[in-house]
């Protein structure tokens, strides 16, 4: 977390992938930040191959279908994104912070056609 | 005191015997046909026209393929955008999303099972040429071969991977490239194999005279099951480990506009692939008859009824095996031709179909109060005044399909 923190992404994947060969596919969590990590250096297609495993493990991975609807606003992908937002809108039973982040993310592409470079 | 526990002792007594517990013996020709509904997961096979089938380094391409968008020309669009891991490998919708809203004209099916035969269309007869298809489809991935051959040969990642799976580096012949990425989707696909169920432990506790064992399948299953195998004669088409034979049947229940009247694709196929002699031969059989013609590639084959639910896009939020009553509904009124039409089923009948079908899902039948992890949830107080509208007694989680049945009548 605090490579991910220093945004130190590349040393981030490695410890992360250690630590997933041990896990043999059962932690969402750990799925989810490493493909958080690919996703920031640029490796878009390892970053949805990781979210596609987190939320196979969690299918319910609110920071997963947050996440994986910012990759696809990445890839230009409106409608997939907008997809996980109705996904998030069915979990969160009270607004919740992925929900408001992925909200706002495909309002910002919407409006200027390209990804925040503010967000998270 | 007495006399209210006599009265419990009766009411106990008189709800046994309205249980309909003492179901016949099966006979041997049901034993075998329910033999013949496994076992699951089947045996590996190879694909013999696949020469990387099989291959650990060629699933690794193959997962590597599927989830990369470099495939597409369309921004962001990836197998498994359509084809969910999360959601059993289908996107949960009537059509799939494909290259832009309204273009694709197919539904997202699952590729999990694909190593049983059951993704086959009849386009394409083996799934190294199917996965081709969405990639040169114009509504979909919207590719040629020079744009994937090229994909291969630049992106680091999968140039690695297809060395190790293929043993040399991308080929300059885009077609062969294209072909390779096809066996190397094929090769993924084919480790996508679905959960054992109710069903299975069932099956195989049939196969091993395991009496006990078999009995703690649901008596409404049971009733369901000697339906499926008997009189609704379902099994004439799904057949076999995975509830499909494989073959291309003739179907107006599939083909039929909102108001029932058939499509023009269903008129032609009605006359065109149903010649007389076909017909001849159906009037001194019920069994749908298999066709082989040039109209076959608007044919699907008969689909699993494994993992009814996650095929089933309009509904699956809400049921777990949402697709099951519909598929008992069309069950109970098919074949419409005169000489193989069934009797209808009663509405008792059509639930035990049901009851039946829901122990193909993978919690099924046994797992009455538990929330499949992969099903969307509802918002909560949608999800309770469902149950609450649909709560029968004594029949757990089928509720909420029971309604739809009622309302389908």
């Amino acid at each position: 977390m605090s490579a991910i923190e220093a945004k130190q992404y590349d040393k981030a994947i490695k410890l992360l992938q250690s630590y997933l060969s041990r896990a043999n596919d059962t932690d969402a969590y750990a799925e989810n930040w490493i493909a958080y990590s690919y996703r920031k250096s640029g490796q878009l297609d390892q970053a949805f191959l990781h979210y596609d495993k987190a939320l196979k493990i969690d299918p319910q991975h609110r920071g997963a279908h947050s996440y994986l609807g910012e990759a696809y606003l990445m890839a230009g992908n409106v409608p997939k994104a907008e997809e996980h937002l109705k996904v998030l809108d069915k979990l969160c039973f009270l607004p919740c912070t992925e929900y408001t982040a992925l909200k706002k993310a495909v309002a910002y592409y919407k409006q200027n056609g390209r990804v925040d470079p503010a967000a998270k | 005191m007495l006399a209210v526990a006599v009265g419990a002792l009766a009411l106990v007594a008189g709800l046994g015997l309205a249980l309909p517990t003492d179901l016949p013996p099966l006979r041997p020709d049901e034993l075998a046909s329910i033999g013949s509904l496994g076992p699951w997961p089947p045996p590996a096979a190879r694909d013999a026209s696949n020469r990387v089938s099989g291959r650990a380094e060629a699933a690794a391409l193959g997962e590597a393929l599927f989830h990369s968008t470099r495939l597409s020309t369309v921004g962001g669009l990836r197998c498994a955008s359509c084809h969910e891991p999360w959601r059993r490998f289908t996107d949960g919708r009537a059509r799939a999303l494909g290259a832009e809203a309204g273009a694709a004209t197919r539904r997202a099916c699952s590729t999990c099972g694909c190593s049983t035969g059951s993704a086959g269309t009849a386009a394409n007869d083996s799934l190294w040429s199917q996965s081709i298809r969405p990639m040169l489809d114009a509504r979909e991935m919207r590719a040629d071969a020079a744009h994937v051959a090229q994909a291969l040969r630049d992106d680091e990642n999968l140039k690695r991977l297809y060395a190790l799976a293929f043993g040399h580096a991308p080929p300059a012949d885009d077609e062969t490239a294209l072909v390779d990425a096809g066996k190397a989707l094929a090769a993924y696909q084919e480790t996508l194999a679905s959960e054992r169920t109710p069903f299975d432990a069932f099956r195989d506790a049939l196969v091993r005279g395991d009496g006990a064992a078999a009995e703690r399948y649901p008596v409404a299953a049971q009733r369901g099951l000697r339906l499926f195998i008997g009189r609704g004669q379902c099994i004439a088409c799904h057949a076999g480990p995975n509830f499909s034979d494989g073959e291309f049947h003739r179907s107006r229940i599939a083909s039929k506009l909102h108001d029932g009247a058939p499509t023009a694709a269903a008129r032609s196929a009605s006359r065109s692939c149903w010649p007389a002699r076909t017909r001849a031969a159906a009037a001194s059989t019920t069994r749908p008859m298999p066709h082989r013609d040039p109209h076959r590639s608007r044919r699907k084959p008969a689909p699993s009824a494994r993992r009814a639910c996650a095929r089933s896009a309009r509904l699956r939020p809400t049921c777990t095996t949402a697709a099951s009553p519909t598929c008992a509904m069309r069950c109970s009124r098919m074949p419409r031709s005169k000489a193989g039409r069934m009797p209808a089923l009663t509405l008792a009948e059509r639930r035990d179909l049901v009851a039946f079908l829901r122990t193909l899902g993978r919690s099924g039948a046994s797992g009455a109060g538990r929330r499949r992890r992969d099903d969307l949830p509802l918002k909560p107080q949608r999800a309770f005044l469902l149950r609450l509208n649909a709560f029968r007694p004594g029949e757990g989680r089928a509720c909420c399909r029971m309604v739809r049945i009622d309302s389908m009548r």
